[in-house]
């Protein structure tokens, strides 16, 4: 995580109390590769990742003030934290009423989009393999689209293949999405905020097989180990593929029944 | 609290420079380096691991919560 970089450490150890929780077991969490702490690491676009990790910023009384999906540049996450310091200043301000403070608060969330530097837009394109899923299971309903015309043309691409130009701005950058969603959900007590709708975008794997890239070049050079490697968070049931009989099915499902009861953290092939 | 947000303007403010980097190089971490960073946080920080302690301390430092929610352990694997 990007927790471990200035300024956001020192933001983080002097501003604010910390605190965390392991959402695996819900049912709105995604899931990856398991990484071990002494794991190799990725730097990744912002708001990638967003079933897998999010960064609330709560009112001492436990109003959300602001909520990051997935993961983001240190950066930009404490320009994030000092807007939410902004966002506590108005939920704090006696003289307006609740009403008040919320549509308040739905301005200054769509209103920030325009602060946020060039570079920051730069880093808050969505992953290719979230563009694509959005494309693919909701091109005209989808918030995260601008053009759906243009955005389908990724439906029919191969794993790998170079999109065509253009097609990244047919989706909305995640630090305006992100806005644009809190925007639609003010000042809400983190017992009521809907994490499921708020973090629904892309696909709910995120991985980006670190333990299985060779140091020198950063590119895969394990495929086999990283198409078997350990998963954690909510891992779908593995297909059962067709063309086998009725009694090897029978002892398959009993099999996979009972492995994940017993077992907590399943393999799981890559897509 | 307009402390608090001016020492967060100037944390912004130093890193200015630094935000020109090339948004699409995707940088490699090794796992020992990746260790050290996360020893860092985890050293830096007391990460509460209840909702209610956290809001209860923010309330008596007049501090906002940072609430990460994530799959696997702040210490652990993830």
């Amino acid at each position: 995580m990007s927790l471990s970089q200035e300024p956001a450490l020192s933001v983080l150890k002097n501003e604010l109390v910390c605190g965390y929780r392991d959402i695996s077991k819900e049912s709105y969490a995604g899931f990856s590769g398991k990484h071990d702490p002494d794991g190799n690491a990725v730097a990744t676009t912002n708001g990638a990742g967003p079933h897998n990790l999010q960064t609330f910023l709560l009112a001492s009384d436990g109003t959300v003030l602001h909520c990051l999906p997935g993961y983001w540049n240190p950066q930009d996450l404490v320009r994030e934290i000092e807007f939410a310091g902004r966002m506590n200043d108005v939920w704090r301000n006696q003289s307006l009423s609740v009403t008040q403070k919320k549509q308040m608060g739905s301005r200054m969330q769509l209103a920030h989009v325009q602060e946020h530097p060039h570079a920051m837009v730069a880093r808050s394109h969505m992953q290719g393999f979230d563009m694509k899923h959005e494309a693919k299971v909701r091109p005209y309903t989808s918030d995260t689209i601008l053009n759906p015309q243009v955005a389908v043309q990724l439906v029919s691409m191969e794993k790998g293949q170079k999109a065509p130009l253009g097609t990244k701005d047919a989706f909305k950058t995640t630090d305006r999405l992100m806005h644009e969603r809190m925007a639609a959900r003010p000042f809400l007590p983190y017992n009521y905020f809907d994490v499921a709708a708020y973090v629904d975008y892309g696909r709910p794997k995120y991985d980006k097989n670190e333990d299985f890239r060779d140091p020198r070049t950063g590119m895969i050079a394990d495929q086999d180990g990283a198409k078997h490697q350990e998963m954690l968070g909510q891992v779908p049931e593995k297909p059962m593929r067709r063309g086998r009989g009725m009694g090897q099915r029978m002892m398959q499902q009993g099999f996979s029944s009972m492995a994940r009861r017993g077992v907590k953290n399943v393999l799981w092939g890559q897509n | 609290m307009v402390k608090k947000s001016l020492a967060l303007a100037l944390a912004i403010a130093s890193t200015i420079s630094m935000a020109s980097a090339d948004a699409k190089t995707a940088r490699f971490l090794e796992g020992n380096v990746a260790k050290e960073n996360i020893d860092r946080v985890n050293s830096s920080i007391r990460w509460n691991t209840s909702l209610y302690q956290a809001l209860d301390q923010a309330r008596r430092e007049d501090k906002m919560v940072l609430w990460v929610q994530m799959i696997g352990q702040m210490s652990g694997s993830t």
